[in-house]
Parts: structure tokens; C-alpha cells; sequence
């Protein structure tokens, strides 16, 4: 009875999920048509929250304890609201008036520079193809725990779901999808925040006993305060990197395309934090509690599986399973949807036909596939690197051009290659593996035991310690102070039009 | 004997200043949104 159950849950969840997909076809694969505000929204918050978020940072709070909660605002405020109350419809408007089909068209006509164009293109669709590959993995080891297949079957069944939305669906279709799977996610959550309010007692009980707890090498300062020394800097760089380096995601961008007024960013924004705020607030508060319920020493990884298999009965099991397989697919079908339209129409240069959106499909689905079945240091290092390298490359010159309406060519590639070298040089300066190949190519002779990056010889401890984007990010904007003093023509030629037509 | 019911308020005063920030703006950021939907939904009635 109950393996009915489940079978049905899941044929429910795909053929829900193949109808929503269709609804773009016969739509242009890059243009969404009319959409509603619900849908926009929770398709933003969807495409926000991948299962690293609710899974990974869920094990973080229970390490961290409530501090993690400064994540949740964080990305809230910074990462939503602001996104919505000053970016969002400069954004459409920039993209309407330049007839601009991609964040990657956007930034090339915003700055009068193909070649940037090309450059963004291949940056997204390597670091948002190999990524893609993390979440899929990801989405594949979880179906692993309830589907009697092996992973590798699982990792192209789910890279197969996710090109089917793309290539059938479009950006209408993708919306639409990631809408339903955003109100999976939040049913599940819920489920799990009332499950988890019972067993403490509720949650000022629940922040009471927390409080009674001895601190830990991470929590040092208890489970209610922010750590002093590094673990305090980790959940600061968290907060920043995670709400302010999501501006300039192109996945999310792609988001503001299906504004239609802008009085409908009006009815997003509340809507899109209402959701943001019960799933991501909700997930890190209860997976902080979970200390009060689950064993000590707990793999992060573990906590939220372990404390949904203890508190939920088997049907809930099913839908957070079904929630957290959502915030994978919801993440993937944006970033292939970037992924393929910078490979069929960026990269090329022209309007994507069929056969090149097909072909670009293929191309991203065995690219995630294979790397999701190899474990190699470059592939880890890629998946782990390309939010903050994406967002320091982009950020600069997509704020300057929608917000404030700044146009330069050389400004803009400086910025670009600033925040991408920085981001990237400081992520392998720092790299273990990549100090021991430095190493070995100063002195073959010589045998490592143990490595201290090369950043730390070069710079310190404490310099190690800054997070790449904050390194990325600044260059980029020194970069971009740099090209803007130098192009005069540039400086000639930009206005204020985005904003003075609002 | 019963326990006393706690207070939410005395709860996240024991709280450092950065979690009462969080948990102060993460609750602000319901009821912002929850108005923010209500005043649309008003509007909506007025037939704006």
C-alpha cells in the first residue's frame, strides 16, 4: 500500500512536471510570453534555493546554530528585496531596449562590445555546465536513498529530465516548472518545521535549550550568538557571498526577463521574500534545533536526511525527498538553460534555430553527466568556485550598466577580466593541489608531506583567509574605475536611460 | 510543578546582537511581505 503511495507521489510529481514543461512550447525558447506574479516568484526563489542551501547550509546551522539564521536575512533582504526594489526592472528595461535575448546579449549591447559578449558566453557555459553537474549529482545520490537504481543511472535519468524542461519547455517552460517545484519545497519545509516545533516543544523552547548549550570549536560563542575569530568571518563572507554574488547570476537575471510591468515587481517581491523567508529562515532555525534531537557529531551532510527520516512519516518522507530533488532541478534547469543558450546563440552569434538548441542541449547534458561521474580536483574546484567567480566577474558591469546606466567597452572589460582573474587566481593560490603542482614545478626533486598554499607563504594566514569574491569583486571595481577614467568616448556616450524611464 | 512559560522576547534577549538582528529582520521580512500582499489584494478589490 504504502510502495503505492510512493509510486504514485512520483508519477504524480513527473507528469505534473512534463505538463508545466510544455506550456512553452510553441514559444521561443528565450522568450517567456505573459506570466503571472506567483509564478515569477516562485520560480525566482526556486532558481535562489538549490539542495546545497537547504541540505548543505541546513548541516552548517547545526554545527553553527542560529547565527546561520543571519544567511536566512541576508539573503532575504539583500539578495531579494534589493534585487527586486533597484535591479529587476532596470534590468528588463535595459534587455527590451537592446533587444537583448541573454544576460550575455545584455552586457555585450549594454557595453557595445561583442567580444565580451563571447567571453561571458564561454564563462557560463563552462564553470554553469560542469556546476550543473554538482546539482544533478546531487539530485541523484538523494533519489539513490528511496530508488533501488545505481547512481550513475540516476545522474543522466535526471540530466534527461532536466535537458526534456529545456528543450521543450524554454524559458516559459523552465519558469513554470521551477514555479511547481518551489511550492514543493516550501510544502516540504513546512512539513519539517512543524515536525521539528513539536518535538522541542515549540520554538522559544527550542531557542531555550539551545542556549543552555556548552559551545563548541565552531559555536564558540554558543548556539546563539555570532563565533568570534574565523568561524564568525566564515558566516559574515556566507551572508555576503551568498546574497550580494547572486545579483549578477545570470540564471537569476534571466528572471527579470519575464517582467511586464513595473508594477508587477511590486506584487513579486513581497511574495518571492515570503517564500524565501519560510523556506531558507525556516530550514537553517530547525536544522539548528536538530542539535536538541539528533546525536552529537553528526556529518553536516546528514543532519537534515537523518532528522527527516527520524521526525516524518513515510508520505513525508516522500515530499521532502520530492522537495529537496526540486531544489536541484529547479537550480539545473536555469543553469542549462544559460548554459545551452550560450552555447546555440551567444557563442555563434546568431538566433538559435532548432537543430543548434538540440545541439546545445546534448553538449550540456553530457557534460554535467560525464563530469558528475568522474571525480577529478579540477571539477570539484569548478563546481565549488563558479558562484563567487560568475558574480565577481559580472557584478560590476551589470550594476553599472542597469542601474546606472554607464556604458564602456574598456571599463567593462577590465572589470570583467579583473574579477575573473582575481577570483579565480586567489581560489588556486589557495588550492592545496594546485600549491603542491607549484611546488613540484620549483624543485621536482623535493617531496611535500604536508602543503601550505602558496597564498599563505605569500601573504599570511590572514590573507588566505578573504574570501575570493571579496578579492574578485574588488578588482573588478578597480578595474572598472580604471577603464572608466581612461575611456573618454565611453564616458561621452552613456546617459541614465534605463532608470529615467521608470 | 509547572515550568514557567518562557517569554520570546526574554528567550532572544540572552541572544548576541547579531542573532536578535537576524531573527529581528527575518520576522519583519513576514510581516513586510504578508502587508505587501494584503495591500495587493486590497488594490486588487478597489479595482485598481
Amino acid at each position: 500500500m504504502q510502495t503505492l503511495m510512493n509510486v504514485l507521489i512520483w508519477a504524480g510529481y513527473i507528469a505534473l512536471f512534463v505538463y508545466l514543461a510544455r506550456k512553452g512550447e510553441g514559444h521561443d525558447a528565450m522568450h517567456t510570453g505573459k506570466i503571472n506574479f506567483a509564478v515569477q516568484a516562485l520560480a525566482y526563489v526556486a532558481t535562489y534555493i538549490s539542495a546545497v542551501a537547504l541540505v548543505g547550509f541546513g548541516g552548517l546551522s547545526y554545527a553553527y546554530g542560529l547565527q546561520m539564521l543571519l544567511v536566512a536575512a541576508g539573503n532575504v533582504w539583500l539578495g531579494t528585496w534589493i534585487v527586486y526594489r533597484f535591479l529587476a526592472w532596470p534590468t528588463r528595461l535595459c534587455q527590451r531596449n537592446l533587444n537583448a535575448r541573454t544576460p550575455s546579449q545584455l552586457l555585450a549591447r549594454g557595453h557595445r562590445s561583442p567580444a565580451l559578449g563571447k567571453f561571458l558566453a564561454l564563462l557560463f557555459a563552462v564553470f554553469l555546465g560542469v556546476y550543473a553537474s554538482a546539482v544533478i549529482k546531487g539530485a541523484a545520490l538523494l533519489l539513490a536513498q528511496i530508488l533501488p537504481l545505481p547512481v550513475w543511472l540516476l545522474i543522466w535519468l535526471v540530466a534527461l529530465l532536466v535537458a526534456f524542461a529545456v528543450y521543450v519547455g524554454g524559458l516559459r517552460g523552465v519558469l513554470y516548472t521551477e514555479a511547481m517545484q518551489g511550492f514543493i519545497m516550501l510544502v516540504g519545509i513546512c512539513m519539517l518545521v512543524m515536525a521539528v516545533f513539536k518535538q522541542v516543544g515549540g520554538p522559544v523552547a527550542g531557542m531555550a535549550a539551545l542556549q543552555e548549550l556548552p559551545p563548541t570549536a565552531l559555536a564558540n560563542e554558543g548556539f546563539l550568538a555570532l563565533s568570534a575569530g574565523q568561524q564568525g568571518w566564515f558566516i559574515i563572507s556566507l551572508v555576503i557571498v551568498t546574497s550580494i554574488a547572486v545579483w549578477a547570476q545570470p540564471q537569476m537575471i534571466q528572471r527579470h526577463f519575464a517582467l511586464t510591468s513595473a508594477r508587477q515587481v511590486d506584487s513579486i517581491t513581497p511574495l518571492a521574500m515570503l517564500v524565501l523567508t519560510v523556506l531558507v529562515g525556516g530550514a537553517y532555525f530547525v536544522a539548528a534545533l536538530a542539535r536538541l534531537i539528533l546525536p552529537e557529531s553528526v556529518p553536516p551532510d546528514d543532519v537534515m536526511p537523518m532528522l527527516v527520516r527520524q521526525l516524518l512519516p513515510e508520505v513525508g518522507l516522500q515530499i521532502f525527498v520530492l522537495a529537496i530533488v526540486s531544489a536541484s532541478l529547479s537550480t539545473a534547469t536555469a543553469i542549462y538553460h544559460i548554459a545551452v543558450s550560450a552555447i546555440a546563440e551567444d557563442l555563434p552569434g546568431r538566433k538559435a534555430s532548432r537543430p543548434a538548441w538540440l545541439a546545445g542541449i546534448i553538449f550540456c547534458v553530457l557534460l554535467s553527466g560525464g563530469c558528475a561521474q568522474i571525480k577529478g580536483q579540477l571539477i570539484a574546484l569548478l563546481c565549488t568556485t563558479s558562484w563567487s567567480i560568475v558574480g565577481a566577474t559580472v557584478l560590476v558591469a551589470y550594476v553599472a550598466l542597469v542601474r546606472f546606466g554607464k556604458r564602456s567597452s574598456l571599463a567593462a572589460w577590465l572589470s570583467c577580466a579583473g574579477g575573473f582573474t582575481a577570483c579565480l587566481a586567489w581560489y588556486l593560490l589557495s588550492h592545496e593541489g594546485f600549491s603542491a603542482f607549484v611546488y613540484s614545478l620549483a624543485s621536482p626533486e623535493a617531496s611535500v608531506s604536508s602543503v601550505t598554499p602558496v597564498l599563505t607563504v605569500l601573504l599570511g594566514e590572514n590573507a588566505a583567509r578573504i574570501p575570493p569574491f571579496f578579492v574578485g569583486f574588488g578588482c573588478s571595481l578597480a578595474g572598472w574605475f580604471a577603464g572608466w577614467a581612461c575611456d573618454a568616448t565611453g564616458r561621452k556616450h552613456s546617459n541614465f536611460w534605463p532608470t529615467s524611464q521608470i | 510543578m509547572n515550568a514557567e512559560p518562557l517569554s520570546f522576547l526574554a528567550v532572544l534577549q540572552q541572544a548576541d546582537a547579531a542573532v536578535q538582528l537576524a531573527v529581528a529582520s527575518l520576522l519583519f521580512s513576514l510581516l513586510f511581505s504578508l502587508w505587501g500582499l494584503l495591500r495587493l489584494k486590497l488594490r486588487k478589490g478597489k479595482g485598481c
